[in-house]
C-alpha cells in the first residue's frame, strides 16, 4: 500500500472539488470532539461480488455521528431515523466524498463509475450503498474517502477491499488524500 | 507513503514483540499451540499480585490527599490555584523525588504531543496547492494567540521553603530534601495558574464552551474543568513511576486520595463537582436546600434550579464571587463545572444496606439541553448505578452527576461526567431532538457514569491499557443499555466487529494506548464484544458474572493490571481461558470457521443378509450409464432384451446375492468376537444410527467453540456446541464424528451469529449463497419498513371508496 501522489490521477478533479467544498463546509462545522466515548470512525466494505460480478461499495456510519454531521453540513437539523429525505441527503454527501480510480490490466486508468444504490438503517448504523458493474480485471485501486473528515478532523475511515477471499485495508485519516492498493 | 510504511512498521513491531515475549518457540514444523498457557507472557506473580489475579498479601498503593483553593476568572477564562498535597509513601521503596502530571502542558506549542503531529497529505506542486482546512487554520491561530500550559509560580515544602523542581513536558519532578522512606509522608504546596482552553477549538477533555448569542452582554460560558491541578503520577509495583508523557490518547494513571476543594466563582454560578458540597448554607438558597431534601425521596427528578430560574440567571452577570466548598474521599481525581446557565435537577438513588445508602443523582445543563436532559439525564444516571452495582459492587460515593458540555462527546471523572448531546432550537422557539440524539444521550450517560466504576474505582492504568476501562465499560454499558430499552441497538453485537477484525492494518488489543490504531474498534468495541461472547456463548452468564464480580470486588479501590483480570476470570470460573485471551487480546486473528466437507457413513454389520442388500441399494441409486440411456431413448434394445428365451443362473442372481458361504463366514466372525464386542455390535445394528464425519477448518486463525445447528431430513433441528479445545492439537483443521438417530439434511455453524464469524457462506453445508448487504437491500425493495417517518405518516387520512371515485373523476 502506498499513498498516491495524484500527479496524473483521474481523481484529481474530485479532490480539488472536495478541497474547495471543504472551505465552504468548514465555516459551518463545529470543532473536533474529543472524548472518552465518541469514536469518529466509519467502515467501508468494497466487495468484488463473485455472484453478481459487481463491485459493491458499502459504507457504514454510526447513525448519530452521521446525523450530527449532516446537520452541520447542510445547515439544518437532520433526522435519520424519521426522515428518508435526510438519509438520502446524507447519501448524496457521501457519494461526493468517495471515489475509486481503477487501473486495468492494460494500464488504462479511469474513475470507476459508481452508481448509487441507496441508504439503509441498521440499528445504530446507517449504510450508504454504491456499486459498479465494471467487471474488467482491475490491478490497482486508488481511493479517496474523506466522508465526515471535513466535519471532524479526527474522523477515521477504514476501507476493506475484499476480493477472492483476500482482504486489503486502507485507513483514511484526515491527512490521507488518496491511497492505493494492488489487487 | 510514509504513513502506510509507518502503519505497517507498527504492526510488525507489535507482532514481533509478542512472539519474542513468549520466549518459547516452535522451531520445527509449523504447529501453532493456540492453547499454550500465558505463563511466559504474563508477569511473574509476587507478594503484590498473586497468581490467581488477586491483590497480594503485601499489596500497596500510595495515598495522596489534596487541599486546593482555586479561583475562576470568567472574563479571562483563567484559573489560579494553590494546592497543598500530602503524599504518603506506602511502597517498600525510598523515594528521592516525586513526579507530577502537568496535563495542561499538552496544549503548549512546544509539547511532545504538538510537535509530533504529522502532515501526511499529498505534497504541493504547481498544479495543486497544499490544503489547509478552516479548523486547522483556526487552531494554528489560536495556539499562536493564547499561551497555554501551566504557570508554576511556587513549589515549597510545608515550612515555606522552595523545593527544586524540573518540568519535563507534561511532567514535573520535585526533588525532596531527603529520601521519603517507606511509611513516611511529605507535604508540599504548589501555586499555579493556567488559561482554560476553548473547547470548540482544541477539543479537549475539559475546557470552556462559549455562548456568544445569549442575552447577556459578552455572552455566557460553561466551564467543564478537568486535569486542572498538578496531580501526582502514580507510583506502582509493576512500573515504578508511571511517568509517560501525555500525548492525548492514553488517558490517566492516578492515585487514590481525599480532597478538600474550595472553588471561587462568580456569585451567580452554579458549581457541580466531584464529592459533596460542604457549605450549602452559604451558596444555596433556603429554597434550593429544601428542594434538594425533597429530591432525596422523589419519584422523578426535582429541579434545584428550574429552567425559568436558570434563564433569568443567564440574562445578567455579577462582579461578586462566592466560594463553593467540596469534599471527596477515596477518589482518584477531581473535576468540576461552573456556569450561570445551569439548570440543576436531582433525585435520590437508594442502596439499602450499602455503605453509602443514599446517592444523589444530579444533572446540570443549560436551556440548550431542553427536555432531552430534564427527562432523561438523571434517570439514566440512576439506571446505570442500578445495573453496574449489580454486576460489581455498591456505588460507594455520595453523588453521581451528569453535566452538559457540548465540546466533549462524553468524559468521565469520579462522581461527575461531561456529556455532549443537546436538543435543537426550532424556528418556533421550541427545542426538539431526534431519536438518534435521544439514544446518544442515553448511551453516553450510561457509558460515562459507568466509568465511575471502571476505572474510577477499579483503578486500571489508562495510559497503558485503554481497553481495561473502555472495553470493560463498553461491555457493561451495553448490558445496562439493553436493560434500559431492549429495542435500542447497542454496540456489542458480534457481527459489527467483523469488518475491523478481518482488516489488515490493526494492532493487538494488548497495545499501549498511544500506539493503538483505530482506537474505537481496538479498545472499545473489540474487547467489549469479546467479553460479551465470553459471557453469552463461552462461559455462560452464571460463571462469567461470578468471576467478573470477583474481579470487580477484589480490585475495588485498587489498581489492577491486565494479567489480574485474565487470571481472576480463570481463577473464579474454573475455565481455562488462556486461548481466549491469547486470541482476542494478544493477536490480530479473526474468527472464521468453515465446514468444508461432510461424509455420511453406514455401519458395516458384517451380516451379509443386511450389508449385501444395502450395497445393492447403493448400486441402484447410482445414475444409469448415459450411453445406455441414450440407446434406450433412441429405441434400441439390447441383445438380452431381444432374446428373453435365453436365460441362466446369472439372470436371476446378481453380485449381491447372499450364499451360505457368506453366512458361515459371518457365524465364524461372530464366534470370534468377545462377549462385549458382540453386545456392542448387536446394539449398533439394532439402533441403525447415522454416522457422519464433519471436516472443519479454521480460516481466521482465532480458535473458538463450534456452534452447530443440525437440520434433519424430517424437518427437525438440533443445536450442539463443540468447545474451543477441539482445536488444541490441530488448530487449522479438525474432524469430528457425529452420530445421529436421524438422517442429516444440512448443517450451519454459528446460526445466531454470536461468535463474530467473518465468512457466513462457509458456515453452511451444503453451501448456500449468502446475498451481500446490497443484494439483500435490493431484494427487499430498498430499506424495508425501518426508518419511515411514522410520526408524520400517521397523520395521513384513510382513503375511502368515495375518495377513490373522486380521484378517478379528476
Amino acid at each position: 500500500m502506498r499513498s498516491n501522489n495524484l500527479q496524473d490521477s483521474a481523481l484529481r478533479p474530485l479532490l480539488r472539488c472536495a478541497g474547495q467544498l471543504l472551505l465552504v463546509v468548514l465555516a459551518l462545522a463545529a470543532g473536533a470532539t474529543s472524548s472518552a466515548h465518541v469514536q469518529r470512525a466509519a467502515v467501508t466494505r468494497i466487495l468484488f461480488n463473485p455472484n453478481t460480478h459487481n463491485i459493491e461499495v458499502m459504507h457504514r456510519f454510526l447513525l448519530h455521528d452521521a446525523e450530527h454531521a449532516a446537520g452541520l453540513i447542510f445547515g439544518e437539523e437532520q433526522r435519520f431515523v424519521e426522515s428518508a429525505d435526510s438519509r438520502e441527503l446524507f447519501g448524496s454527501y457521501v457519494r461526493n466524498r468517495f471515489a475509486i480510480e481503477a487501473t486495468y490490466q492494460n494500464g488504462e486508468r479511469m474513475a470507476l463509475p459508481l452508481s448509487y444504490v441507496g441508504v439503509e438503517l441498521d440499528g445504530q448504523y446507517l449504510w450508504v450503498y454504491q456499486e459498479a458493474t465494471d467487471d474488467r480485471p482491475i490491478t490497482t485501486m486508488t481511493i479517496v474517502n474523506s466522508a465526515l473528515q471535513d466535519v471532524w478532523p479526527e474522523q477515521a475511515n477504514m476501507v476493506n477491499i475484499e476480493k477472492a477471499g483476500q482482504v486489503h485495508t486502507l485507513n483514511f485519516t484526515r491527512d490521507a488524500d488518496a491511497l492505493s492498493v494492488s489487487l | 507513503m510514509k504513513k502506510s510504511a509507518l502503519l505497517f512498521g507498527l504492526t510488525l513491531l507489535a507482532m514481533h514483540g509478542t512472539a519474542q515475549g513468549q520466549g518459547i518457540q516452535q522451531t520445527k514444523g509449523n504447529f501453532e499451540d493456540k492453547f499454550r498457557q500465558l505463563d511466559e507472557v504474563l508477569p511473574t506473580p509476587n507478594v503484590y499480585r498473586t497468581a490467581g489475579g488477586q491483590p497480594g498479601n503485601q499489596y500497596w498503593q500510595q495515598q495522596v490527599d489534596y487541599q486546593i483553593e482555586v479561583a475562576l476568572d470568567e472574563e479571562t477564562q483563567r484559573i489560579t490555584g494553590t494546592e497543598s498535597v500530602s503524599y504518603k509513601n506506602n511502597s517498600p521503596d525510598s523515594l528521592r523525588y516525586l513526579w507530577l502530571q502537568l496535563d495542561q502542558n499538552r496544549f503548549r506549542t512546544d509539547s511532545l504531543a504538538e510537535r509530533s503531529v504529522t502532515f501526511n497529505r499529498a505534497s504541493p506542486d504547481s498544479d495543486s496547492p497544499a490544503r489547509l482546512s478552516m479548523d486547522q487554520l483556526r487552531r494554528l491561530q489560536y495556539m499562536e494567540d493564547e499561551q497555554h500550559g501551566y504557570e508554576i509560580n511556587a513549589v515549597m515544602d510545608s515550612g515555606g521553603t522552595a523545593l527544586p523542581y524540573t518540568v519535563v513536558g507534561t511532567l514535573m519532578r520535585i526533588d525532596l530534601p531527603r529520601p521519603l522512606r517507606p511509611g513516611q509522608d511529605v507535604r508540599f504546596e504548589i501555586d499555579y495558574a493556567y488559561h482554560i482552553v476553548n473547547g470548540d477549538v482544541l477539543s479537549p477533555r475539559g475546557g470552556y464552551e462559549f455562548f456568544p448569542d445569549d442575552e447577556k452582554e459578552g455572552g455566557n460560558y460553561i466551564f467543564a474543568v478537568s486535569q486542572w491541578f498538578p496531580r501526582l503520577v502514580a507510583y506502582t509495583d509493576y512500573e515504578g513511576w508511571t511517568n509517560k508523557e501525555f500525548l492525548g490518547t492514553g488517558e490517566f494513571t492516578l492515585e487514590f486520595g481525599n480532597y478538600e476543594v474550595a472553588i471561587t466563582v462568580p456569585a451567580d454560578h452554579v458549581v457541580a463537582a466531584t464529592g459533596e458540597l460542604q457549605n450549602a448554607n452559604q451558596v444555596l438558597t433556603r429554597t434550593q436546600r429544601e428542594r434538594l431534601q425533597e429530591a432525596e425521596n422523589a419519584a422523578r427528578p426535582v429541579f434545584i434550579v428550574t429552567p425559568e430560574e436558570a434563564l433569568e440567571n443567564e440574562r445578567e452577570g455579577t462582579s461578586d464571587t462566592v466560594t463553593w466548598r467540596f469534599a471527596a474521599e477515596r477518589v482518584r481525581d477531581f473535576a468540576w463545572a461552573s456556569s450561570r446557565k445551569f439548570i440543576w435537577d436531582a433525585k435520590g438513588h437508594h442502596q439499602p444496606g450499602a455503605e453509602q445508602e443514599l446517592v444523589m443523582a444530579m444533572s446540570f445543563y443549560p436551556k440548550e439541553g431542553g427536555t432531552l436532559w430534564s427527562d432523561y439525564s438523571t434517570e439514566v444516571v440512576i439506571h446505570t448505578l442500578d445495573v453496574y452495582s449489580r454486576f460489581s459492587f455498591d456505588y460507594p460515593y455520595p453523588t453521581a452527576q451528569s453535566v452538559s458540555a457540548k465540546f466533549v462527546g462524553g468524559m468521565e471523572y469520579p462522581m461527575i461526567t461531561f456529556n455532549g448531546p443537546r436538543a435543537t432550537l426550532q424556528d418556533d422557539g421550541s427545542r426538539t431532538y431526534s431519536l438518534a440524539e435521544k439514544r446518544f444521550l442515553i448511551s453516553v450517560v450510561i457509558h460515562e457514569i459507568g466509568h465511575s466504576y471502571f476505572p474510577m474505582i477499579v483503578n486500571s492504568d489508562e495510559r497503558q491499557w485503554t481497553w481495561m476501562d473502555e472495553g470493560i465499560n463498553s461491555y457493561l454499558d451495553s448490558v445496562a443499555g439493553r436493560e434500559w430499552d431492549a429495542g435500542i441497538p447497542w454496540s456489542v453485537e458480534p457481527r459489527y466487529i467483523v469488518d475491523y477484525m478481518k482488516s489488515q492494518n490493526q494492532v493487538p488489543v494488548m497495545t499501549q494506548s498511544d500506539s493503538v490504531l483505530n482506537l474505537g474498534s481496538n479498545s472499545y468495541a473489540k474487547p467489549a464484544t469479546a467479553l460479551n461472547i465470553l459471557r453469552e456463548t463461552i462461559m455462560g452468564r452464571e460463571l462469567f458474572d461470578f468471576a467478573f464480580k470477583e474481579y470487580s470486588r477484589s480490585w475495588e479501590f485498587k489498581r489492577p493490571t491486565p494479567s489480574d483480570f485474565f487470571r481472576t476470570m480463570e481463577e473464579a470460573s474454573g475455565i481455562d481461558l488462556d486461548w481466549f485471551w491469547r486470541g482476542w487480546f494478544y493477536t490480530t486473528d479473526h474468527v472464521d470457521i468453515a465446514l468444508n466437507r461432510v461424509y455420511e457413513m453406514r455401519l458395516d454389520t458384517e451380516d451379509p443378509d443386511i450389508d449385501y442388500p444395502r450395497q445393492r441399494e447403493i448400486e441402484k441409486a447410482l445414475p444409469p450409464s448415459v450411453l445406455s440411456e441414450k440407446n434406450r431413448a433412441a429405441g434400441m434394445q439390447t441383445w438380452v432384451e431381444r432374446n428373453p428365451d435365453v436365460r441362466d443362473f446369472y439372470d436371476d442372481n446378481d453380485q449381491f446375492t447372499v450364499t451360505n458361504k457368506e453366512r458361515n463366514r459371518y457365524q465364524s466372525f461372530l464366534e470370534g468376537l468377545d462377549d462385549w464386542e458382540r453386545t456392542a455390535l448387536d446394539r449398533a445394528v439394532a439402533e441403525n444410527k447415522n454416522y457422519y464425519i464433519l471436516e472443519f477448518s479454521n480460516e481466521g486463525g482465532l480458535v473458538m467453540p463450534i456452534l452447530l445447528e443440525v437440520h434433519y431430513a424430517d424437518g427437525s433441528s438440533e443445536e450442539m456446541q463443540y468447545p474451543a479445545e477441539i482445536w488444541r492439537r490441530s488448530p487449522h483443521q479438525v474432524k469430528k464424528l457425529l452420530v445421529t438417530d436421524k438422517q442429516i439434511a444440512g448443517l450451519v455453524i454459528d446460526p445466531r451469529q454470536e461468535t463474530a464469524d467473518a465468512d457466513i457462506e462457509n458456515n453452511y453445508y451444503p453451501r448456500r449463497i449468502i446475498p451481500s448487504r446490497i443484494e439483500s437491500f435490493k431484494s427487499e425493495g430498498g430499506g424495508g419498513l425501518v426508518g419511515r417517518d411514522i410520526m408524520q405518516d400517521s397523520k395521513t387520512e384513510l382513503k375511502t371508496d368515495k375518495d377513490e371515485d373522486e380521484d378517478e373523476e379528476q
